[in-house]
């Protein structure tokens, strides 16, 4: 491959599991950079004992400032593709090389990564009641023909990562990204992936409770600009 | 009455603290002068702010006061609200920077 891939991980308190994603991340990739976002634990350490590049927000953000912290540093370090990939080792490794392969081959902006379209391993009903209603909201909003708004893994070009400046500093950068995929009128296209629930990752994610204050963000984020 | 006196002394307060503490913007120590003697005037007239607030089509000059009180309150927060979101993005350009500068690699330069 003689384009450039970084693989952006945004982790914050991941200390336990981080060592073991960036490893098999590795085995692929050679350039990783992990967003170490003010952790408390031992994330940032472990994500360098593993062999990532390790940028340290002096203080907590949230995951979409983290995300846009090692977008930049990518593309200042030569970037052609950017695949943003979590932490907490729900994505599988071999799902990267389809995204990169599928923007490359199709030529297109953006490529996210569908649990909808791949296959999902025990994800609780619960859950998909509320990523469904989030991907009619962002169908709603953005007119974008989505079938996962809020997948973590996914593969930007370096001339859409120049345009898609994420200013939601928390969770509601997901939404974010694809307005501005919208907005900028990217080509856009999405892959089938495997997300594989864990106890661990479960108790990291997103809760109902939280999608209020996404919204609320999103609606601030409006007003504001 | 003695509501009266006591909101009476807070402005007058209001008024001297405004003078020793703003000295050098004279501008806002006037413009705070002139409302707290307006707001003086009306403490001990209400039946003149009855009339102001009449003539807007309000009942009573307290509920004036309250319309007033509620369309500035919640343009504040609406500014104020605004103004921290400005300032968390300057934070977070700040530590960003700060970290990409901070950046550990694994080929450090001898």
């Amino acid at each position: 491959m003689n384009q450039k891939t970084w693989i952006v991980i945004a982790a914050y308190n991941e200390g336990s599991v981080i060592r073991e994603v960036v490893k098999s991340v590795l085995e692929v990739w050679e350039n990783i950079v992990v967003i170490d976002d003010g952790s408390t634990d031992n994330t940032g350490p472990e994500a360098f004992a593993a062999g990532a590049i390790v940028v340290t927000h002096p203080i907590n953000l949230g995951q979409g400032a983290a995300l846009a912290t090692g977008i930049l540093y990518s593309l200042e370090n030569g970037a052609d593709y950017i695949v943003t990939f979590d932490a907490d080792g729900q994505h599988h490794v071999e799902d990267i090389q389809r995204l990169v392969n599928s923007a490359q081959s199709h030529n297109v902006d953006i490529v996210i990564g569908s649990r909808f379209l791949g296959t999902t391993r025990d994800m609780p009903t619960r859950r998909r009641l509320v990523l469904k209603a989030a991907v009619l909201f962002t169908r709603l909003t953005t007119g974008l023909k989505v079938t996962d708004a809020h997948n973590g893994l996914r593969c930007i070009s370096k001339d859409a990562a120049r345009k898609i400046t994420i200013n939601q500093n928390r969770m509601a950068h997901a939404s974010e990204i694809l307005e501005k995929v919208a907005q900028h009128k990217l080509k856009i296209k999405e892959e089938p992936v495997t997300i594989t629930y864990t106890e661990y990752s479960l108790n990291k994610g997103q809760k109902l409770s939280n999608s209020i204050n996404i919204l609320l963000e999103l609606l601030l984020g409006r007003v504001h600009k | 009455m003695t509501m009266q006196i006591i909101l009476t002394a807070l402005f007058l307060g209001l008024t001297t603290f405004s003078w020793l503490r703003m000295g050098k913007v004279r501008v806002f120590a006037r413009l705070l002068t002139i409302l707290c003697l307006v707001g003086i005037y009306f403490i001990w007239s209400p039946t003149t702010l009855t009339l102001v607030a009449n003539a807007l089509g309000i009942g009573r000059g307290a509920d004036l006061l309250l319309y007033i009180f509620l369309i500035f309150v919640l343009f504040e927060l609406l500014i104020s609200r605004i103004r921290d979101k400005e300032r968390e993005e300057m934070i977070t350009k700040l530590a960003r920077r700060v970290a990409i500068q901070n950046a550990k690699t694994h080929n450090e330069p001898h």
